[in-house]
């Protein structure tokens, strides 16, 4: 056993020494700026209960749609190792967050219909494997880089309407999130180990979401069931059975069909490199 | 006078930046980065189907011209036109017999649309390329400027209810859409291997950014049964909601193209 261990240190030691001719970190915070509006998703439909005369009331429908929605602005830090094979030739594996900025959208005006306000809170986490092209020169590289990676998201969105008591907060279930990208960096050599760079790119990240919770509301929570209080997004719906007002059965979750979250952004970052031997 | 200053003053720059001018014909697919979604419900005798259609706006075979100079084999000022020479596509929803049916409801659209859809877009682009032996990459960055007219040809059943019982009118109505040049972005990632010292094959990923405003809507055709309905329209221009007068237009896609570099051998 002791063996074994001495030839594992060995080998640990012998790889560090092989890679270390090559690895580096890198730290950057970027600024993403939205590139693209799109349809807003109807990941749910908002209802507000107004109590009428004699114990009746009455339910509307409020619209939540924005023609101009986007969430793609927001910060984003990225941690990286690499790995230079060659002056031209790099590899790395980017592990990069994401929070947007905007967040609240009022809805349009629409004849006939109470418009509502979303807030849009979305965190992305991703893991982003890079391919880099480099030149370098003096005390300067330029180089092109290519992603594309998957991620977890988190994502909840509160509805409200002005004056009335009735605001309703989704959470959305971790979904895989799928982003790619490319872009040109720039980096200064300021010493045998540390470098600072700038780069500018494009960043499209997509996220589908298969299930979401009600979380929070200003009512009592006991008061809704369970299709009012869950919803499943599936890719197909065909012949489920409804009751004579359309619902489904209200002890199961609402089905809506899936919708796509998408954030296209332009970035600019700035980060520094520690090469661990030159 | 100033006019020729700055002409000879281009001239002496481009004389002596060791720089190439070319050109490059090139052809690509490209797919719609945001489709417009529509969903249609129907419910049969206490059964709901939800269908999705999208209308993919930007999407198509597409023919290109770039007319660029390279600075120091590195930096790159383009100039990219871009036509759409194909983009035809159906999209349609199974239309329920509403005659044979008694127990249902519905809503959204139920029928065909026929797309077709022409794009012109000039980009002027800056970028930079490394270079390693006969093979080099770039990035090239810049606006977008686009012009889209969308002929779309809807084909379905408009009910038409008397006396609780439905009849069926086959009704045709054609749309165009139009607007000016709208500015949007464009990002392309290139790939280059040099055939010989003039010619470059290209593999280009280009992405495009463009939402779109369409300015003007107007009823081309309108027929029910086969008789024209169109001259019973007062206005076959339709009013645009100044809030919601977008077609999303961005997309992505794959180019090929042939490099030729003049006076490579200077």
């Amino acid at each position: 056993m002791n063996r074994v261990h001495f030839l594992l240190i060995v080998l640990l030691i012998n790889s560090k020494l092989l890679l270390g001719q090559g690895v580096y970190f890198k730290a950057s915070s970027n600024y993403n700026i939205s590139a693209s509006n799109q349809q807003m998703p109807e990941y749910f439909s908002y209802h507000l209960s107004v109590p009428g005369s004699a114990g009746t009331s009455t339910v509307y429908s409020i619209n939540l749609n924005v023609a101009e929605f986007s969430i793609a602005s927001g910060h984003n830090f990225q941690g990286t190792i690499g790995y230079a094979l060659n002056d031209f030739l790099s590899f790395e594996l980017k592990f990069s967050t994401f929070s947007n900025l905007k967040k609240e959208f009022e809805a349009l005006p629409q004849l006939y219909g109470l418009n509502g306000k979303t807030e849009w809170d979305l965190h992305y986490y991703s893991l982003l494997p890079t391919v880099l092209l480099g030149q370098t020169f003096n005390k300067s590289a330029v180089n092109i880089f290519v992603y594309s990676g998957l991620g977890l998201s988190k994502l909840k969105i509160k509805a409200s309407l002005g004056g009335f008591p009735q605001d309703k907060e989704y959470e959305f279930e971790n979904s895989n999130t799928f982003s790619w990208g490319y872009g040109l960096e720039y980096v200064y050599v300021f010493s045998k180990h540390f470098s600072l760079f700038t780069n500018i790119g494009i960043n499209n990240t997509n996220y589908t979401p298969e299930r979401a919770e009600l979380i929070s509301s200003s009512l009592s929570m006991n008061n809704f069931s369970t299709i009012e209080k869950e919803i499943k997004y599936v890719d197909k719906i065909t012949n489920i059975e409804v009751d004579y007002s359309g619902s489904t059965d209200s002890d199961s979750p609402e089905i809506r069909l899936k919708e796509k979250l998408k954030l296209n952004s332009v970035y600019l970052g700035i980060g520094f490199k520690y090469t661990l031997n030159k | 006078m100033k006019r020729l200053i700055f002409l000879l003053l281009l001239n002496s720059i481009l004389a002596n930046s060791f720089g190439q001018l070319y050109i490059q014909p090139s052809v690509g697919y490209t797919f719609s980065s945001h489709p417009t979604e529509n969903q249609s419900s129907l419910i049969i005798d206490n059964l709901k189907s939800v269908y999705k259609t999208e209308l993919k706006f930007g999407e198509g075979i597409h023919f290109g011209f770039n007319l660029g100079y390279c600075f120091m084999d590195k930096i790159l000022i383009e100039l990219n036109i871009k036509k759409t020479i194909y983009a035809q596509y159906c999209v349609s929803t199974e239309q329920p017999d509403l005659q044979s049916l008694n127990n249902f409801s519905l809503s959204g659209y139920f029928g065909e649309i026929n797309n077709e859809s022409s794009v012109f877009q000039i980009a002027p682009l800056i970028g930079y390329q490394v270079q390693k032996n006969r093979f080099n990459s770039y990035f090239k960055f810049g606006p977008n400027f686009m012009k889209s007219t969308i002929n779309q040809t809807l084909k379905y059943i408009d009910w038409e209810l008397d006396n609780w019982d439905f009849y069926p009118l086959n009704t045709i109505k054609k749309y165009e859409y139009t607007g000016k040049f709208h500015k949007g972005l464009q990002a392309n990632l290139g790939f280059c291997y040099s055939l010989n010292q003039n010619l470059q094959l290209v593999l280009d990923f280009v992405t495009v950014y463009n939402n779109y405003e369409i300015t003007k809507t107007e009823i081309k055709f309108y027929e029910i049964d086969g008789v024209s309905h169109l001259y019973e329209l007062e206005n076959t221009n339709i009013e645009i909601d100044s809030d919601d007068n977008k077609l999303n237009h961005s997309h992505y896609g794959i180019i090929i193209g042939i490099r030729y570099e003049f006076d490579r051998n200077k």
